[in-house]
């Protein structure tokens, strides 16, 4: 699998996914990643792989980010992994590129056998803005902080776009609220940058 | 000059929206013209039947959901003798049920648009993963010698741009279309760009030009293809599934069987050559081809690139049509390439195919995988290393 990787190709593709269980808009939460990066410009692919269930179950959400027209739209080997659910991190961490991030929500997932790891108090972040669902969002405040294929300003207005309006606010109080608190983990720890930083 | 180039390309990302392939579809159906649309819901086609619901009553179009697919394919023929461009939408099970009807519209050659999206078979199978082990139910499904029109997208614009053209199909021969896509096709997001309407050409079935009573409605016009005007419009005639003359009613003498039989087919195989709907990439001094279609064609392709920056003289020609079998554009690739790779997501349907044209000069390989899962690049560039001569 390593060496199916032409060189030239090393940067320009850059592979997301968001796993949980079902309810915590996990999906959602890749769409919105995928159009927020259609705004800045970026070719886009995602999918998503659910069970039968409404609630619970296993969920996921993967978006593959490029400069180029994507070839094969499904993940090849992870850059980051969000991870929301004990078992969602266990079950898709063999699918993750050798250095790649792993972000988790700190009091959800306990046990994280990977070396490269941003824990943040997602669910906590969104209990704390009255908004108890907008955890999908706080995630996505920390991929913003953490990689560079996505804007946070295009991330935002797709918020607007996406959510119910009276949902917005809260929603984005999260987003801002766990982007800033990875910010400042970030700074603290600098091995947590990911190695491969997407360049265009 | 260059930045109305850049001024261009930015209103074009500007004009990109995240659609999934079944809503791309949808949206192709609705610019095609359709107004009626007949389904039950099942995985991974739900989302056509669900978008379509929502979106077909705003251009005072008919949504209904019927009892079965059984009655959906019935409901869909009916609407479209009465003149609606009509479509409906399943997975496996219910292309399953829907067969009957299929061969039903060929004979009685009402125009409709069938959309299959693959899942892992046979029976009720593996709901939500990737499959493409209908190919040759698509061609073959239906009882009797019959010929049949399918389509197979491989991205979110091919889906929507493949559903316009499985309506157009549908009307110029006045006979069944079927869309086969697969489930990572129908459930994917891309970014893309819809044309404009004014941008497409859009076809409608021929329409009579003489008055009521001089109107044969089985003649041949030259074409093949009698006009066909709708329920209602004054024009009456018999429809069956049953031999018929040129009236419409049912005969068994053989001349008339004969002749009819023979226009049916003469509609697709006098018109072969713009039947063939293909991307070729690196094809003009490659040694070994990748022919794929579907999902597959993309794995295809990002495998041919990597083998390509690896020095290996490979390229890939992905089919857009399945049916009519491209004899023409494929039989040019078995004369210029040694050796010919058909990986497929079932045992061999297109393969098949493959080597039935072949005459001899081209060994043909194959890679199949039938356990759920897609084909990978790696996996295709695995086999490309391993038989390159």
């Amino acid at each position: 699998m390593k060496n199916a990787r032409s060189s030239a190709r090393k940067n320009s593709r850059y592979e997301i996914r968001i796993a949980g269980s079902g309810g915590q808009g996990i999906v959602l939460a890749g769409i919105m990643l995928a159009e927020a990066a259609i705004l800045d410009g970026r070719y886009v692919a995602q999918s998503e792989n659910y069970g039968p269930e409404a609630r619970g179950g296993n969920s996921i959400s993967e978006v593959i980010v490029s400069d180029e027209e994507i070839d094969y739209p499904q993940a090849v080997e992870l850059d980051v992994l969000v991870a929301l659910t004990q078992e969602a991190c266990v079950r898709n961490l063999p699918a993750m590129k050798e250095g790649g991030l792993v972000i988790v929500d700190s009091s959800l997932v306990r046990w994280v056998p990977w070396d490269k790891v941003a824990r943040l108090p997602f669910q906590q972040i969104a209990a704390n803005t009255g908004e108890r669902r907008a955890i999908n969002m706080a995630a996505l405040g920390a991929v913003a902080s953490l990689c560079s294929i996505v804007s946070s300003a295009s991330l935002v207005k797709v918020m607007a776009k996406r959510l119910p309006a009276s949902k917005v606010e809260a929603n984005r109080l999260a987003f801002n609220e766990a982007l800033q608190a990875t910010d400042k983990l970030k700074d603290s720890l600098t091995s947590l940058k990911p190695k491969d930083q997407f360049e265009i | 000059m260059k930045k109305d180039k850049e001024k261009e390309q930015k209103q074009e990302e500007q004009n990109r929206i995240l659609l999934q392939g079944n809503e791309a579809c949808v949206r192709g159906a609705l610019m095609a013209g359709c107004r009626f649309y007949a389904g039950y819901p099942i995985t991974p086609a739900t989302e056509i039947t669900e978008v379509m619901a929502r979106e077909l009553p705003k251009v005072g179009g008919v949504f209904i959901q019927m009892e079965d697919e059984i009655a959906s394919l019935g409901a869909v023929i009916g609407a479209s003798l009465a003149g609606a461009k009509s479509m409906t939408a399943t997975s496996g099970p219910g292309f399953s049920l829907m067969q009957e009807h299929i061969g039903y519209a060929c004979m009685a050659e009402v125009p409709c648009v069938v959309v299959d999206v693959m899942r892992a078979g046979p029976s009720t199978g593996l709901p939500t993963q990737p499959s493409q082990g209908d190919v040759m139910q698509a061609r073959w499904g239906t009882h009797g010698d019959h010929s049949i029109v399918v389509l197979s997208p491989s991205s979110v614009y091919e889906f929507f741009e493949l559903t316009i053209q499985a309506f157009n199909l549908s009307e110029r021969y006045r006979m069944p279309t079927i869309l086969l896509a697969d489930q990572i096709v129908a459930h994917m997001r891309e970014g893309i760009v819809l044309p404009s309407k004014e941008d497409i050409e859009i076809e409608d079935r021929p329409q009579p030009t003489v008055p009521p009573e001089w109107h044969i409605p089985y003649g041949d016009p030259g074409t093949g293809v009698p006009p066909m005007p709708a329920f209602g419009e004054g024009y009456r005639y018999h429809v069956t599934g049953l031999h018929h003359d040129l009236r419409g009613y049912p005969t068994t003498r053989k001349e008339e069987v004969e002749s009819l039989m023979r226009r049916l087919f003469s509609k697709i195989s006098n018109d072969l050559e713009r039947l063939q709907w293909f991307d070729s990439f690196y094809t003009e001094d490659a040694v070994i081809t990748v022919i794929a279609y579907g999902c597959v064609a993309r794995a295809g392709m990002q495998a041919v690139k990597e083998a390509r920056a690896k020095g290996l003289k490979v390229g890939l020609l992905k089919l857009k049509v399945l049916w009519p079998f491209m004899r023409r554009t494929v039989t040019t690739i078995l004369d210029s390439s040694q050796k010919v790779l058909v990986p497929e997501m079932n045992v061999g349907h297109i393969s098949r195919e493959v080597k039935r044209v072949n005459q001899g000069n081209c060994e043909i390989l194959t890679l199949n995988k039938i356990d759920g899962t897609p084909i990978t690049p790696a996996e295709i560039l695995e086999t490309l290393e391993e038989v390159y001569p």
